[in-house]
């Protein structure tokens, strides 16, 4: 808890945050991309992916 | 010397040796002590079941040393820290009443020991019982633990007082995860295996007072010191996430009281006590609390002291936090905004506050516009901040060049805010976020610059971090950004990046590489083929970044990126895919790689293989003993081995994704000849997942669902008899009947795949 309050590492876990983001957007390119081979969509992947927006 | 010997279970008599040495009555003082140090760095430091097995002789040597009648201090407080860090061991013990009843016993004693050390060492023990033996202690609560650490907590000597905070801040965290594991269980219509005793609940009246009233003890500049005032705020923001809307009525007299009250302790006091209760209660009752409270507490932005304007404005985040609905009305915003903006030119441990404040504001924001409705990226129109973005951009800006910027991470937290700030962003805001790119990279430049000049290594430390961030906000920006304005900046952007990475090489970059990688990427997803022309210069980055094994974060971004270039380029990537694919191989074939980087090189398989088509052909026998290889190691041998399951999972997963990219490759007439003979190897991995049951995620059963389907279409009619197995089919209902939109999507597309191949009889 005094390491959470002085918020040691605060900047690493975002970073590591960020960075599992990416990684998930990649997950989720690869799996769009596959979709639509299948025909399970026909728009591109939308690129943001920021909190509060729904996926169609 | 016994962390190597136990492993081999051998020298175990050592610890029967000093149990004796503590329990016999003519050894030293100085032996015992150190006989117990010596037992306590063993329970500390080794793992291992053996060490487990004699936890009886050490528990003995233990309880021995912390009795009250033991004379010596020295002795006693080595036993305290030994138990300390023994009590991991003991499972066994405390599920024996009789020998539990000692143990708490010795150390409900040691709590009221005259030594101080001692009795915060029992109290940290204390703390550690209630997270790991919460179910044991009903007995002990109310005699004991109730009244001693109501008392530690009232004690003047802060140690003491910090231990008896931490203990309901514990009892707190163990009780919110009880509450989980019972939503949990009433999900799957099941009874939890452990029910909480709501302990905080029935302590909340008795111990709230004690901690607003420690809340008042702030030191006047130390703002880094660990103290029970800060101890008391954390552990009321746990209260009130633990006991939710039961807080409220017992906290708000000294909130209202305390507000506008003529000393500052006082009045920091009651806006921490208000801050700290934000997350808990029901959202009617917080609106109806912040609905009052936000004038007021815009108002004290402008207090004579700055603890109480750097709370202030914490508050007012964590209200945009909650209640984004609340402080996005134009009245409201016509206060805060200009009150942020004076607030951010003052100290800058209040300025880091506001930048998170405008943080939170930006995404509550963009949540409440987002919410009227967006285009087909997900953005709106317009939002509530337009009018004054650009303003904030500027202002923002401003911080970070702040001569006192590197004071309280000021700096960091600007860039983090602007990089929200671009990030929550609507259409109408797309100019703004234009030209702030332009400012990035010039900021980029500068830094670059001044990078040789720095000398000691906390400047050299926060100039990576600031990279990282720049390169971060780069990302944010290129996502926000129209294709067809990207190739106006694209050329300074990965000039930028380059030269970022080239200053990387061959010394330890602090995640920077990593960072600038993950840039690269965003840049390849939205420049498609374009970026073609940056891959001479980019290309020796990427291939060093495959090979630098000791970074594994580095090597894993590096995959990341020859993905996204195979989704961009496809078949143009051809040419190129004989180096890629070498260095992939090496990755597997390396001992020294870090276990968890492997798998994505296995999945990356698939991006290639779908990029390259029926060229794939050329990698296929390779490729595919790798895959086969990995997909029949990948087997949960212990179901209690968290570590174990999560590995297994991570390989399926990225096996799964390398043999559908390759089905799907190879879908053609004249290749499905070479996908045959490895047919039956993917099948065996689809059934080991469908086996699993709940041991793989609803994602991976999707996955091997979609993989079914691809094989269905792909082989036709032979493949049916060996897809349609028990554990196959129930793995598709389950998946067609899930909540999860790609499960339900996957599992459905799969059965009418075969329904249709079987209809083409």
């Amino acid at each position: 808890r005094f390491r959470e309050f002085k918020n040691e590492n605060k900047e690493k876990e975002k970073q590591r945050q960020r960075r599992q983001d990416a990684l998930e957007r990649q997950k989720s390119a690869r799996e769009d991309f596959v979709l639509k081979l299948r025909g399970l969509i026909n728009s591109t992947p939308k690129k943001d992916t920021s909190p509060g927006v729904q996926r169609p | 010397i016994a962390g190597i010997e136990f492993v081999y279970e051998q020298w175990l008599n050592s610890i029967d040796i000093l149990m004796s040495n503590v329990t016999n009555p003519s050894s030293t003082e100085k032996l015992k002590e150190s006989s117990l140090e010596a037992l306590g760095y063993m329970c500390q430091d080794i793992i291992s079941p053996a060490i487990e097995a004699k936890a009886n002789p050490i528990l003995t040597a233990i309880v021995h040393g912390m009795r009250k009648e033991e004379p010596s201090d020295h002795v006693r407080l080595a036993a305290t820290n030994a138990m300390l860090n023994a009590l991991e061991l003991t499972k066994q013990n405390f599920e024996n009443p009789d020998e539990r009843n000692i143990i708490m016993q010795v150390i409900c004693e040691a709590t009221q020991a005259p030594h101080s050390q001692i009795r915060v060492t029992a109290l940290q023990c204390l703390v550690k019982i209630m997270s790991l033996y919460y179910n044991f202690m009903e007995q002990y609560m109310l005699r004991a633990l109730f009244p001693i650490t109501v008392e530690a907590m009232k004690n003047e000597t802060d140690e003491i007082a910090l231990q008896g905070i931490e203990f309901w801040s514990n009892v707190c965290e163990e009780e919110l995860n009880l509450a989980a594991e019972a939503e949990e269980a009433q999900e799957q219509g099941i009874a939890p295996q452990h029910v909480s005793r709501h302990y905080a609940k029935g302590a909340l009246p008795h111990i709230l007072p004690i901690l607003t009233q420690t809340l008042t003890k702030q030191d006047e500049d130390d703002e880094d010191e660990w103290i029970p005032a800060k101890a008391a705020a954390v552990c009321i923001t746990l209260l009130a996430q633990c006991t939710q809307d039961a807080i409220v009525e017992q906290i708000l007299p000294f909130i209202t009281q305390h507000f506008g009250n003529d000393n500052w302790h006082y009045r920091e006091a009651a806006i921490m006590a208000f801050g700290s209760i934000l997350e808990g209660p029901s959202a009617q009752i917080l609106h109806k609390l912040v609905e009052q409270a936000i004038m007021p507490l815009i108002g004290t932005l402008n207090d004579a002291h700055a603890a109480v304007r750097d709370t202030a404005v914490w508050a007012i985040g964590r209200i945009c936090d909650t209640c984004a609905d609340l402080v996005t009305r134009p009245e409201t915003l016509q206060s805060l905004i200009p009150a942020l903006f004076t607030a951010l030119h003052q100290e800058p441990r209040v300025a880091f506050n506001v930048c998170w404040a405008i943080s939170s504001l930006a995404k509550a924001a963009y949540q409440v516009a987002a919410e009227q409705g967006t285009d087909e990226n997900g953005e709106p129109a317009t939002y509530i901040l337009s009018s004054v973005f650009q303003q904030m951009v500027d202002e923002l800006i401003k911080t970070t060049d702040r001569t006192d910027a590197n004071t309280a991470n000021l700096r960091i937290a600007g860039y983090e805010a602007l990089m929200e700030l671009i990030k929550n962003s609507p259409q109408d805001c797309y100019a703004v976020v234009q030209q702030t790119t332009l400012i990035v990279l010039k900021k980029l430049e500068q830094l670059l610059n001044i990078e040789h000049s720095l000398v000691s290594a906390s400047d050299k430390a926060q100039l990576r971090d600031l990279q990282s961030l720049l390169c971060a906000t780069l990302q944010s920006v290129l996502r926000k950004m129209h294709r067809e304005d990207v190739p106006a900046i694209s050329d300074p952007i990965m000039a930028g990046l380059l030269q970022i990475m080239q200053r990387c090489v061959g010394k330890e970059s602090g995640g920077v590489m990593e960072d600038a990688l993950v840039a690269v990427t965003e840049l390849i997803t939205v420049m498609g083929v374009q970026f073609g022309k940056y891959m001479d210069q980019f290309k020796p980055f990427l291939l060093a970044g495959l090979i630098n094994y000791e970074d594994p974060q580095v090597c894993l971004a590096a995959i990341g990126v020859l993905s996204d270039l195979c989704r961009a380029f496809e078949g143009q990537i051809f040419p190129l895919m004989d180096e890629f694919m070498a260095h992939l191989l090496k990755i597997l074939e390396n001992t020294t790689v870090k276990r968890t980087v492997k798998p994505h090189a296995l999945g990356c398989f698939g991006d290639i293989a779908i990029a390259l088509g029926a060229n794939f052909a050329r990698y296929l026998n390779t490729t595919m003993d790798w895959l086969v290889n990995a997909a029949s190691a990948a087997q949960i041998s212990n179901p209690d081995d968290i570590d174990q399951i999560e590995y297994v999972e991570l390989l399926r997963e990225h096996c799964i994704a390398g043999f559908t990219g390759i089905v799907n490759a190879l879908r053609g007439q004249n290749e499905l000849a070479l996908l045959l003979p490895h047919v039956q190897n993917m099948v065996q991995l689809i059934d080991m997942v469908a086996r699993s049951g709940s041991l793989s995620s609803e994602s991976l059963q999707a996955s091997a669902c979609g993989l079914i389907g691809d094989l269905v279409t792909s082989v036709g009619q032979p493949i049916l008899p060996i897809v349609e197995t028990e554990p196959i089919l129930q793995m598709l209902q389950k998946c067609r009947r899930s909540k999860h939109n790609k499960a339900k999507t996957l599992a459905q597309w799969t059965t009418r795949e075969i329904s249709r191949v079987k209809k083409q009889v």
